[in-house]
């Protein structure tokens, strides 16, 4: 029975007319439509042209027989699930058996017990939407409604093997569609105002994958498969061109923000497309190589959607290669941290270190933090990273202490962390255990990672700061951020990106935003370092700017534990010294 | 095609009953004239669901005893229960309009 009340519709097929007329008459009484004809093409075309909720087949028919007519009704997808009921005066065990083996759903002798009849179709029509709500639940995603992983595979598999069947050119296309910034605004504004961004994008999607159906070509069909990511399928002469289209009009419709709810949000899709035969002749080969195509887009910025190639697929997988090294490495505790130098501009004194990741593999050698550390970000892996380095930072803090230098350690945290761990709590916990004051510790974040998770950052900057730690802004100036933001922030430091030193010295653009830069720290009171120190001019520029703190290859390169503690543990004593007889 | 109706069932039913048994047992006469056993058991198929929808058990019971006679191969007594077919019908045929009439008074 279907859920509005409509009476289910039979179709009846017997060639015997007073069979017919009793199964119609009995079923009408019983609250069914029905529509009954006398032979198994009849049926079968009937079939294929309505919606039938069930269907009633005699075995011995003309043209095609109810054995035929069930395999035939089996073999077409969109009567894959009709239940089919045989109804017959062959009752003997092999008529039975036969009937199942065609794919039969119930089996009916006759003469038929006509009270029985309507009880017995409901029943069926009962089981067949309990399956049917069991296939929906288990082929499709339960936020969107649309179909799921398990169902594309499905479709691209057939898809697949109608083009091939088709021959003629025809290819299938698999556009990967990603919104990572339904990511942002669900730890932003909680899940239900993410699940509603999820919603509001697969409807504009659908919008667009139709209006694209509508000026041309077959039908494509569009999938969640997981999180942010969306497949959209289609099969034609044409694939490529048609896939290109159909990325330009997505890009285009989410060029416009999205209402959700009391919001408004930009939702820029990032595409990635593979094609059928070009990138793979299975499912699994083309979802694959779509991922990394729409991989390649997210990590390029791509404006449009990037087809797959070989190019592609290799860096993929040596991208994998290197994080499952570093999955090693890290369990492995290979990671290990260097300090750089910051010193007081005024004095030269050392004020600080920071603590730098680095990576030497057997077989790779030194692997530079700039290829590992993006890495470690989208993989995850950042996460187990930011622990240990929390925990060797201060360890290393207590191992200098007891030999005798004081010292702030500065260690590095990404906004994943502050939107996936809890920065307050590893600081704590890593504090604690080397009996370090986490007032020696200094947080340090990019602006860029700031504003892309505002306010998680800043709720997770607070319980930080609450410990004791100080919060330093780190490469400031690069990150496109408002000072509006500064505000709204507990912060004690801003680090002035190496780009701006570079041309410090001689008079310029630089210059200005390094003197803009300065005032205005002054003036809300956070201290100004600068990054990237090389030359005697830079630093004489800095301290004739009143530039609180310096680090830069002119101070020191990032050094081993050891050597911070051969270099500054004597003249922090003398340091000390001097304070105490002053 | 049929689309579900209701009323005058039981007259459409009689009639076409009494138009097809006429013609089915025909066939099955012609058939067992022939010796064709297949066509037999064919005919008697279709006779038997008619004749059991309209409560005709005696005419049901001797066309599915000759259905199977047919398909055992067993000439002689195919031949005995053809002999009282048209009789049988014909009572079936009678009962039908009496009970038709009955209903109709």
């Amino acid at each position: 029975m279907n859920d509005s009340g409509a009476r289910p519709l039979v179709l009846v097929a017997d060639d015997d007319e007073i069979s017919r007329l009793f199964i119609v008459e009995t079923l009408d009484q019983a609250g069914f439509e029905t529509l009954a004809v006398a032979d198994g093409a009849a049926a079968f075309d009937a079939a294929m042209s309505r919606e039938f909720a069930v269907a009633l087949l005699d075995v011995d028919m003309p043209h095609l027989d109810g054995y035929e007519l069930c395999r035939a009704i089996r073999s077409a997808a969109r009567l894959r699930h009709l239940p089919v009921v045989m109804i017959t005066g062959h009752d003997d065990a092999d008529s039975i058996t036969r009937a199942y083996d065609a794919g039969a759903t119930d089996f009916i002798a006759k003469p038929v017990n006509w009270t029985l009849l309507p009880h017995r179709l409901r029943y069926i029509l009962r089981n067949a939407e309990a399956d049917r709500r069991l296939r929906h639940l288990a082929y499709h995603d339960p936020l969107t409604g649309l179909p799921n992983s398990q169902a594309l595979a499905a479709l691209v598999s057939s898809e697949i093997t109608h083009a091939e069947a088709a021959g003629g050119g025809e290819g299938v296309a698999l556009l990967q569609v990603g919104v990572q910034a339904c990511t942002r605004i669900r730890s932003i504004f909680g899940p239900d105002v993410g699940d509603q961004a999820l919603r509001a994008f697969a409807a504009r999607l659908l919008s667009v994958v139709a209006a694209v159906d509508g000026d041309s070509g077959p039908h494509a069909s569009v999938a969640r498969i997981d999180g942010d990511r969306f497949v959209v399928c289609l099969r034609d002469r044409c694939a490529r061109d048609r896939a290109r289209m159909l990325s330009e009009r997505i890009a285009t419709a989410f060029d416009e923000p999205v209402p959700c709810g009391d919001h408004q949000f930009l939702l820029l899709p990032a595409a990635g497309i593979a094609l059928s035969p070009d990138h793979g002749t299975d499912a699994k080969a083309l979802l694959t190589h779509a991922a990394a195509a729409k991989h390649h887009a997210l990590r390029i910025r791509a404006t449009g959607a990037v087809f797959y190639s070989n190019d592609i697929g290799d860096r993929g997988r040596e991208r994998l290669a290197l994080e499952a090294a570093l999955r090693d490495a890290v369990r492995a505790e290979q990671l290990t941290l260097y300090f750089q130098p910051k010193i007081r501009i005024s004095d030269g004194s050392l004020v600080g270190v920071e603590a730098l990741l680095r990576w030497f593999d057997a077989e790779l050698g030194e692997v530079s933090p700039q290829r590992f550390v993006p890495l470690a970000e989208e993989s995850g892996l950042i996460l187990d990273i930011g622990r240990w380095v929390s925990q060797a930072a201060c360890r290393q803090l207590m191992n200098w202490r007891s030999a005798g230098l004081e010292t702030t350690i500065a260690i590095n945290l990404s906004a994943r962390q502050f939107a996936h761990d809890d920065p307050a709590a590893m600081i704590r916990t890593a504090a604690s255990a080397s009996q370090i004051d986490p007032k020696s510790i200094v947080v340090e974040i990019t602006e860029s990672a700031l504003i892309s998770d505002f306010d998680s950052v800043r709720a997770g900057l607070l319980a930080v700061r609450a410990l004791g730690c100080r919060i330093a802004i780190d490469d400031f100036g690069t990150g496109y951020s408002s000072l509006a933001y500064l505000k709204g922030l507990p912060l004690d430091e801003l680090k002035i990106d190496r780009s701006f030193i570079r041309n410090l010295g001689s008079e310029g653009v630089d210059a200005a935003i390094c003197s803009a830069v300065l005032s205005m720290a002054r003036d809300i009171g956070l201290s100004v370092t600068a990054e990237g120190v090389e030359t005697e001019a830079q630093l004489e520029w800095l301290r004739a700017h009143h530039c609180d703190e310096a680090q830069g290859f002119l101070i020191a390169r990032p050094m081993p534990g050891h050597e911070i503690l051969a270099r500054y543990a004597d003249r922090g004593a003398a340091d000390r010294e001097d304070a105490r007889v002053a | 095609m049929e689309r579900g109706g209701r009323g005058g069932l039981l007259e459409r039913v009689a009639a076409i009953f009494a138009e097809t048994s006429a013609r089915q047992i025909d066939a099955i006469l012609a058939a067992v004239a022939d010796e064709d056993l297949r066509a037999i058991s064919a005919q008697c198929h279709a006779l038997k669901s008619a004749a059991a929808h309209v409560g005709a058990d005696g005419l049901a019971r001797r066309v599915i005893e000759l259905e199977r006679a047919a398909n055992a191969r067993d000439v002689a007594r195919v031949a005995g229960l053809a002999d009282g077919l048209r009789v049988a019908r014909a009572t079936a045929v009678d009962a039908l309009q009496t009970e038709l009439a009955r209903r109709t008074a």
